[in-house]
């Protein structure tokens, strides 16, 4: 507030001076118009800041003098030269007061008389002599000189003025960095290059004094906020008090302008949503008044503000029954969320814990366009919710927009930036702490144990690479990360970071655009926006910690095993029948299969290309029912536990991927194999006269070109045919479909499409083990399902 | 300076750019491309403090490449508070044109009917295409969304 009040008393003081000559000519000529306005302008300006400032004299003083100005103005009044003189007057006593607000000297206080005068004036009457201001002694008396030093000494400058002198500060830095280039090149005697780093210094020396220029009081921000809770409070029948604290902490002016929007939702929010009525605040025992905090903090380079309410706080029930309705969770999902993690679905897209669109903060904009904004500066948001008893919301953001902290990365020739605040590791590919494979059909970065879906940045952007070298971590908001591979990381330096044309920015992958001490413009990556384009989010099931199905799979345990690729796979134990070494020459490619025929035995052999070299090979024997297929493999290397099991997607041969100390191993799907073996040798396995499945007939064709052949495969025979649902002895239905049509829980099976959930009513539709289990259970005693499946599902 | 004019070849075809919409001519030092962009943008380049997102009007008219060597030249215009440089064959002169030399873009071919402005007849030249800085940005948005 005091760099509120200096602020006036120099805005002030210029305006006066600057007026001193209309005053004069006014007085000369009474009637000038040009004179009149910029008289009328500067009681005007003075009037509206002392309101804001609350500088009851000052206010009052300059409304007489806009009214009676005014009505000049409106010509209902000539500028007599009493009325002049009654102006200037009070003019004058507007100086003397704001000169005293600095000297804290004190004004003898008869404005009233001044007033009168001028009202007396401009209604005719008579004058009244006006005693001259005194000043009366002051209460402290200060050392003269010792005020005028400690006096804030303070300059205003146009903004224009103020990025001319950043951009000529940053030409100057160019022109620096090429002249040492050019030096380095010739060779200049000493006294040049000692001139020269004299000159590089001080350049250096001028910017980040210009760096300092940029920083302003958060305080400016702040202020307009007691006033909006009140309006918003008084509007709602509440009684909230705005309590601020730590306005002194300088933000870069540009913040003030990004941060504004995100922190008057915040508040409405509190005000509307979370701030109860008088009377219900009673009822809970608590005071009459809320107070909300408004607090700002600086901590190292970051500014952390809170907005604390002492509310009602997240009612994550409610919140939760919200999200489900609106579609953006599944029931199963929310019953395993953690109170924190149904707290922050406040902040997904489409949610808005408020029933009707009010006019305070339903404006169409909801918490997730909060979290964006705050996504975008390179800052955080976080939810510390206290049910009953209040909400804080705390956003740590980066001290300055401009300037910040960031990587450059190298794709083939071409440089970026990565703002250094959402990196939290970097890792070389050539140390051997970090693998990528392909799993599942999807890029997987295993680090340390922890596995996390792998983006490549020349994939996302297009560009040429020479290959990833460097896995970068990059974390964005919700907790999530994700592997960034790049060719190299280049530098870590300070960039001075400006945002992008829309033409640019439109793809979605750059948060702005830096011009580094080398004069290359390079682009700044937008981490969230890449991860988008990389499709994380769908992978995002990657990251969580054990889902509640994995337990039916705890008891299984696999065989681990080197592929004659070299990539480390699995097989389940229960349909392994032997292990065996046999010689090479044994394994033949016959009859357009690889065949293995040895003392009496025979095979279909999968797993390898070509005929095998070199003197022996190691086969498996896979077993189940009649059916039995080889499979060739370079090394057996362990026997391990199932422990966590993700179905694969669209990948033949391979059932799930599990998780081996940290390591993602495909598991080789024994019954595609079985199938194709079946198929190899000449005796179909899906031919089996296996029981009759209805499937339901779906828009996207799911059923039937995923569920269908999986079926087929295990056994089953599969129809469409609604006249043959009846003759069905099981039906698989999606959840939100059926048509309406009655469900039979003996027979039918409903699937739904929410990774990590389980539930009694349906099933997660890539869950084939459980949709097999399920299928194996409607099956009647004396099991027409098909043998085999059900002793390794069932287990 | 309201009449008046920059003459420039672009994209192999003459056109007429009012002055007040040129901020300079300069010569397009270094490039650098920017993945995922439309492809009408060749790249940004550095003059001096400022960084400049150069324009292959090229693309947008006949869907070709401008090739860029040390004696590229852009015309640098800001528009919505953005710089940007358009790529030009050569500046030619500074002529005035009176508004009633500039005709309905009638007979132009497609990309020059939306990109243009006006035809502009002026004795003793070829017909030049009357052109708005802006049009290159703009209209490309609208014709994507």
């Amino acid at each position: 507030m005091d760099d509120l009040l200096d602020d006036f008393i120099a805005e002030t003081r210029e305006t006066l001076q600057s007026i001193e000559g209309a005053v004069i000519a006014w007085e000369r000529a009474p009637d000038d118009r040009e004179t009149l306005d910029s008289i009328f302008r500067f009681v005007h300006t003075v009037k509206g800041s002392c309101g804001f400032l609350d500088l009851p004299r000052l206010t009052t003083l300059s409304h007489a003098a806009e009214n009676a100005l005014d009505a000049v103005r409106q010509n209902e009044l000539v500028a007599s030269q009493a009325l002049v003189t009654a102006v200037l007057a009070i003019i004058d006593r507007i100086a003397a007061v704001t000169n005293a607000l600095d000297t804290q000297d004190a004004i003898f206080d008869d404005d009233h008389l001044l007033i009168q005068r001028l009202g007396d004036v401009c209604s005719g009457a008579a004058m009244i002599p006006v005693p001259a201001p005194e000043v009366e002694p002051p209460r402290e008396r200060r050392d003269p000189q010792r005020a005028a030093l400690q006096r804030n000494r303070s300059a205003r400058l146009s903004l224009d003025l103020l990025d001319n002198l950043m951009s000529g500060i940053s030409d100057m830095v160019l022109a620096r960095n090429e002249m040492a280039r050019r030096l380095r090149e010739d060779d200049v005697s000493i006294e040049v290059d000692q001139l020269f780093s004299r000159l590089s210094s001080s350049i250096a020396q001028m910017r980040d004094s210009i760096g300092l220029v940029r920083l302003q009081p958060i305080d400016r921000l702040f202020v307009s906020f007691p006033r909006l809770v009140r309006d918003t409070a008084l509007d709602l029948k509440k009684d909230i008090l705005l309590k601020v604290e730590g306005g002194d902490v300088e933000i870069d002016r540009e913040m003030v302008d990004v941060i504004r929007d995100p922190i008057m939702h915040i508040l409405r929010n509190s005000v509307d949503h979370g701030i109860e009525t008088p009377e219900v605040r009673r009822a809970a025992g608590k005071a009459a008044q809320a107070v909300i905090h408004l607090s700002a903090q600086q901590a190292g380079n970051q500014i952390v503000i809170e907005v604390a309410d002492d509310g009602r706080g997240l009612d994550t029930e409610r919140i939760c029954a919200k999200a489900i309705a609106k579609g953006i969770i599944g029931s199963e999902q929310a019953a395993t969320m953690s109170q924190r993690d149904m707290a922050e679905l406040i902040f997904e897209p489409g949610f808005s814990t408020s029933e009707a669109v009010t006019d305070l903060s339903g404006r169409g904009v909801g918490m997730d366009v909060v979290r964006h904004a705050i996504d975008q500066m390179g800052g955080t948001i976080e939810l510390r919710n206290n049910p009953g008893h209040g909400l804080t919301i705390v956003m740590r953001l980066p001290l300055t927009l401009s300037i910040m902290p960031g990587l450059t990365l190298r794709c083939g020739n071409t440089l970026f930036a990565i703002p250094r605040s959402t990196v939290t590791e970097i890792l070389s590919l050539k140390g051997g702490q970090v693998r990528i494979d392909r799993a599942g059909g999807k890029q997987v970065a295993s680090i340390r144990g922890a596995r996390m879906a792998c983006v490549s940045l020349a994939g996302v952007l297009g560009v040429d690479s020479d290959g990833p070298g460097t896995v970068i971590v990059v974390s964005i908001s919700g907790g999530r990360r994700y592997a960034l591979a790049v060719d190299a990381v280049v530098d870590h330096e300070e960039l001075v970071v400006k945002p992008a044309p829309p033409l640019l920015m439109a793809s979605g992958l750059y948060a702005g655009i830096s011009l580094p001490d080398n004069g290359r413009p390079i682009m700044l990556l937008d981490a969230s926006g890449i991860a988008e384009a990389g499709k994380v989010s769908d992978q995002i099931d990657m990251a969580a910690p054990k889902t509640a199905d994995a337990t039916h799979h705890k008891a299984k345990r696999a065989l681990m095993f080197l592929s004659m690729t070299g990539e480390r796979k699995a097989v389940r134990l229960s349909v392994l029948d032997r292990m065996k070494e046999v010689p090479a020459s044994t394994v033949r490619h016959r009859g357009g299969a690889l065949r293995f025929a040895h003392e009496g035995r025979h095979g279909v052999v999968l797993g390898c290309e070509g005929e095998p070299q070199g003197e022996n090979v190691k086969l498996l024997r896979l077993m189940s029912g009649e059916n039995g297929v080889l499979m060739m493999v370079q090394e057996i290397l362990d026997i391990i536990d199932l422990e966590v099991v993700r179905p694969a997607i669209g990948t033949p041969m391979v059932e799930a991927v599990i998780e081996h100390e940290g390591e993602q191993i495909e598991l080789i799907d024994a019954h595609a194999c079985l199938a194709e073996g079946a198929r190899l040798q000449g005796s179909d396995l899906g031919q089996a006269g296996g029981a009759l499945c209805y499937l339901e007939a779906d828009q996207q064709g799911w059923m039937g070109n995923v569920l269908k052949p999986l079926l087929e495969a295990a056994g089953y025979r599969v129809t469409h045919d609604p006249e043959q649902r009846a003759a069905a002895w099981a039906e698989l239905l999606s959840e939100d479909g059926g048509n309406g049509a009655a469900i039979d829980p003996s027979r039918t099976i409903l699937l739904h499409d929410r990774p990590g959930q389980s539930a009694d009513r349906s099933i997660y539709r890539y869950d084939r083990a459980a949709i097999l289990r399920a299928l194996a259970d409607k099956a009647e005693p004396g099991g027409i399902a098909p043998d085999g499946i059900r002793q390794e599902y069932v287990a | 300076m309201k009449d008046l004019y920059l003459i420039a070849e672009m994209a192999g075809t003459m056109v007429a750019i009012p002055t007040q919409d040129v901020e300079a001519v300069v010569s397009v030092g270094e490039t650098v491309p920017v993945p995922a962009a439309p492809s009408h943008v060749a790249g940004l380049f550095a003059l001096r403090s400022r960084v400049i997102t150069l324009i292959d009007p090229a693309q947008l008219i006949a869907r070709k490449q401008t090739r860029l060597d040390a004696d590229s030249t852009a015309i640098i215009g800001s528009i919505g508070g953005n710089v940007y440089g358009f790529l030009i064959d050569k500046v030619d002169d500074v002529l005035t044109i009176p508004s009633d030399q500039i005709m309905d873009v009638g007979g132009a071919t497609d990309a020059w009917a939306r990109l243009a402005t006006g035809v502009a007849a002026v004795e003793g030249r070829d017909m030049m295409m009357v052109v708005s800085l802006g049009n290159f940005i703009h209209l490309p948005r609208q014709m994507a969304a």
